[in-house]
């Protein structure tokens, strides 16, 4: 049921007509595009990929004014949760229309998130997101034949010229010292093609979904490490976002107990990440533990209540998001902004890895919307 | 939004899928490589010549008439490059009847030609 304050509170997600985590995914997605300033070149259409497209240009290039407008309305919509499926339905349609019509911009990374973006908005409140797990099947399905059907992928001829001609990136040059370059070279594409071909086979499936998301992290993860910091544009943003529709969240508000004062800086902190969380102090001074929390059956104490926390908090994601954007405005796109980028990632990773260790006997269980898992 | 439902906006999803999976088929029967996820695939280094009643155009001139760089790397497929060419010398362009030349090298292989219109 539609809670009418959540109305013009960008950093929530809850009480709308869509899934917290699909509106979540929605809200990153337009914050991405937005900043990677693509929805300024939309236009009308040039060399459209459809022909008939050719019939919208004009003098006074209404088409791509007509564009920014569905952009922009939607894009309101979204972040403000007002109807925020038919926000995500306008953006989407407006970049996938821009991609569809302008051939010389089209790009992987933006095609994604316009993708995602509409897909959010057909879904129902529902709680698997199939739609948007048959659009991570399709691409790695697309992916994969794309590349196994390239003899330079399986000679590693590719990736010698992209790792050394073209970027030339320092880690594959530093490992080549260890490893034959065209050996090294090999190895990478087929661990490439393996990796794309299972990730289309589990997301066929929702009981695939968890290894499923691993193996995303894993590949794509170490791809922004082992180039340091490179985004393919903003893809490497827009799939680990996608990936947020998966999260199993919690039908409920947290109930988050802290220990100390109900005012402290933390539960304060807490309380901003996630304003619809129920913080309040309840653990015992004489307890060993600082923080529990509460998800299904399960009670999780001090670091792992602290991950489970924070990985269903709308603000966490924000300040995440918002940090990078302000370290990127200030230290532009060079090198010291690669490197804190790959710090914070390799970071994370490691931070929250390990919050999942005691899912792992529950691989391949079928999946139980009304048992939100620790993360995923 | 009366009457927006689950069930319409749902088989609009499904269609939109189902038009991705046509055009990843699609580009098993085509040299290019648009709406099929295949990103950073071939690593082509190439480079465009427009040549205009007797004068070619300079670089800034020929990204201007593309949208597009006119040398560098390419990194989906050369093939989206020729077809942008192709479809704008076929129309926007028809009347400047211009001789394009693109010299291009996938992968670190031998270089190859193509030009439009092609060469006797």
């Amino acid at each position: 049921m539609k809670s009418t304050w959540t109305i013009g509170c960008p950093w929530r997600v809850d009480g709308t007509g869509m899934s917290p985590n699909l509106l979540l995914m929605a809200k990153l997605l337009v914050l991405v595009f937005a900043r990677g300033g693509a929805w300024a070149r939309m236009s009308d259409p040039f060399l459209p990929f459809f022909p008939w497209l050719d019939q919208m240009r004009s003098q006074g290039s209404w088409f791509g004014h007509g564009l920014h407008l569905m952009f922009l309305v939607g894009a309101a919509a979204v972040l403000l949760n007002v109807r925020p499926r038919i926000g995500c339905l306008l953006t989407g349609a407006a970049i996938l229309l821009w991609q569809f019509g302008v051939m010389p911009e089209f790009r992987n990374h933006i095609f994604i998130c316009g993708c995602l973006l509409f897909l959010a908005g057909c879904h129902g409140r529902t709680a698997d997101p199939w739609l948007i797990r048959w659009q991570f099947a399709l691409i790695y399905a697309g992916a994969a034949t794309n590349k196994l059907l390239q003899a330079d992928w399986w000679t590693g001829q590719f990736l010698v010229t992209w790792l050394t001609a073209e970027l030339p990136a320092a880690g594959f040059r530093h490992a080549s010292k260890l490893v034959p370059p065209l050996l090294l070279a090999k190895l990478l594409s087929w661990f490439t093609m393996v990796a794309e071909v299972a990730l289309a086979v589990c997301f066929c499936r929702r009981q695939r979904v968890r290894p499923a998301v691993w193996i995303v992290l894993l590949l794509h993860g170490g791809m922004f490490v082992f180039l340091v910091g490179n985004r393919f544009g903003h893809f490497i943003e827009d799939i680990l976002v996608g990936l947020i529709a998966f999260l199993s969240w919690p039908q409920q508000p947290l109930e988050v107990r802290t220990k100390g004062p109900d005012e402290s800086l933390f539960s304060r902190l807490l309380r901003f990440l996630n304003p619809a969380a129920s913080v309040h102090p309840a653990v015992p001074h004489k307890s060993a533990d600082w923080l529990e929390t509460t998800i299904g059956e399960a009670r999780l104490t001090n670091g792992a209540a602290l991950r489970t926390v924070l990985l269903f908090s709308p603000g966490f994601y924000f300040v995440l998001f918002a940090g990078d954007w302000a370290l990127e405005s200030l230290l532009g796109q060079g090198n010291i902004h690669r490197y804190l980028s790959v710090a914070v990632a390799v970071v994370l990773m490691a931070s929250f890895a390990p919050a999942h260790w005691h899912g792992w006997r529950h691989l391949g269980r079928h999946f139980r919307p009304e048992r939100p898992g620790v993360g995923l | 939004m009366k009457g927006f439902g689950f069930q319409p906006a749902t088989a609009v999803g499904v269609a939109f899928l189902l038009l991705q999976l046509a055009l990843v088929v699609r580009a098993r029967f085509v040299d290019e490589r648009f709406f099929c996820w295949a990103p950073f695939d071939e690593a082509t280094r190439f480079e465009t010549q427009v040549v205009i009643g007797g004068r070619t155009l300079s670089r800034e001139e020929t990204n201007r008439r593309y949208r597009h760089g006119s040398a560098g790397w390419e990194n989906h497929s050369v093939h989206n490059v020729l077809r942008m060419i192709r479809q704008y010398e076929s129309t926007y362009g028809r009347s400047d009847q211009a001789q394009v030349t693109v010299t291009y090298s996938i992968n670190g292989h031998p270089s190859r030609i193509w030009t439009r219109p092609p060469l006797p």
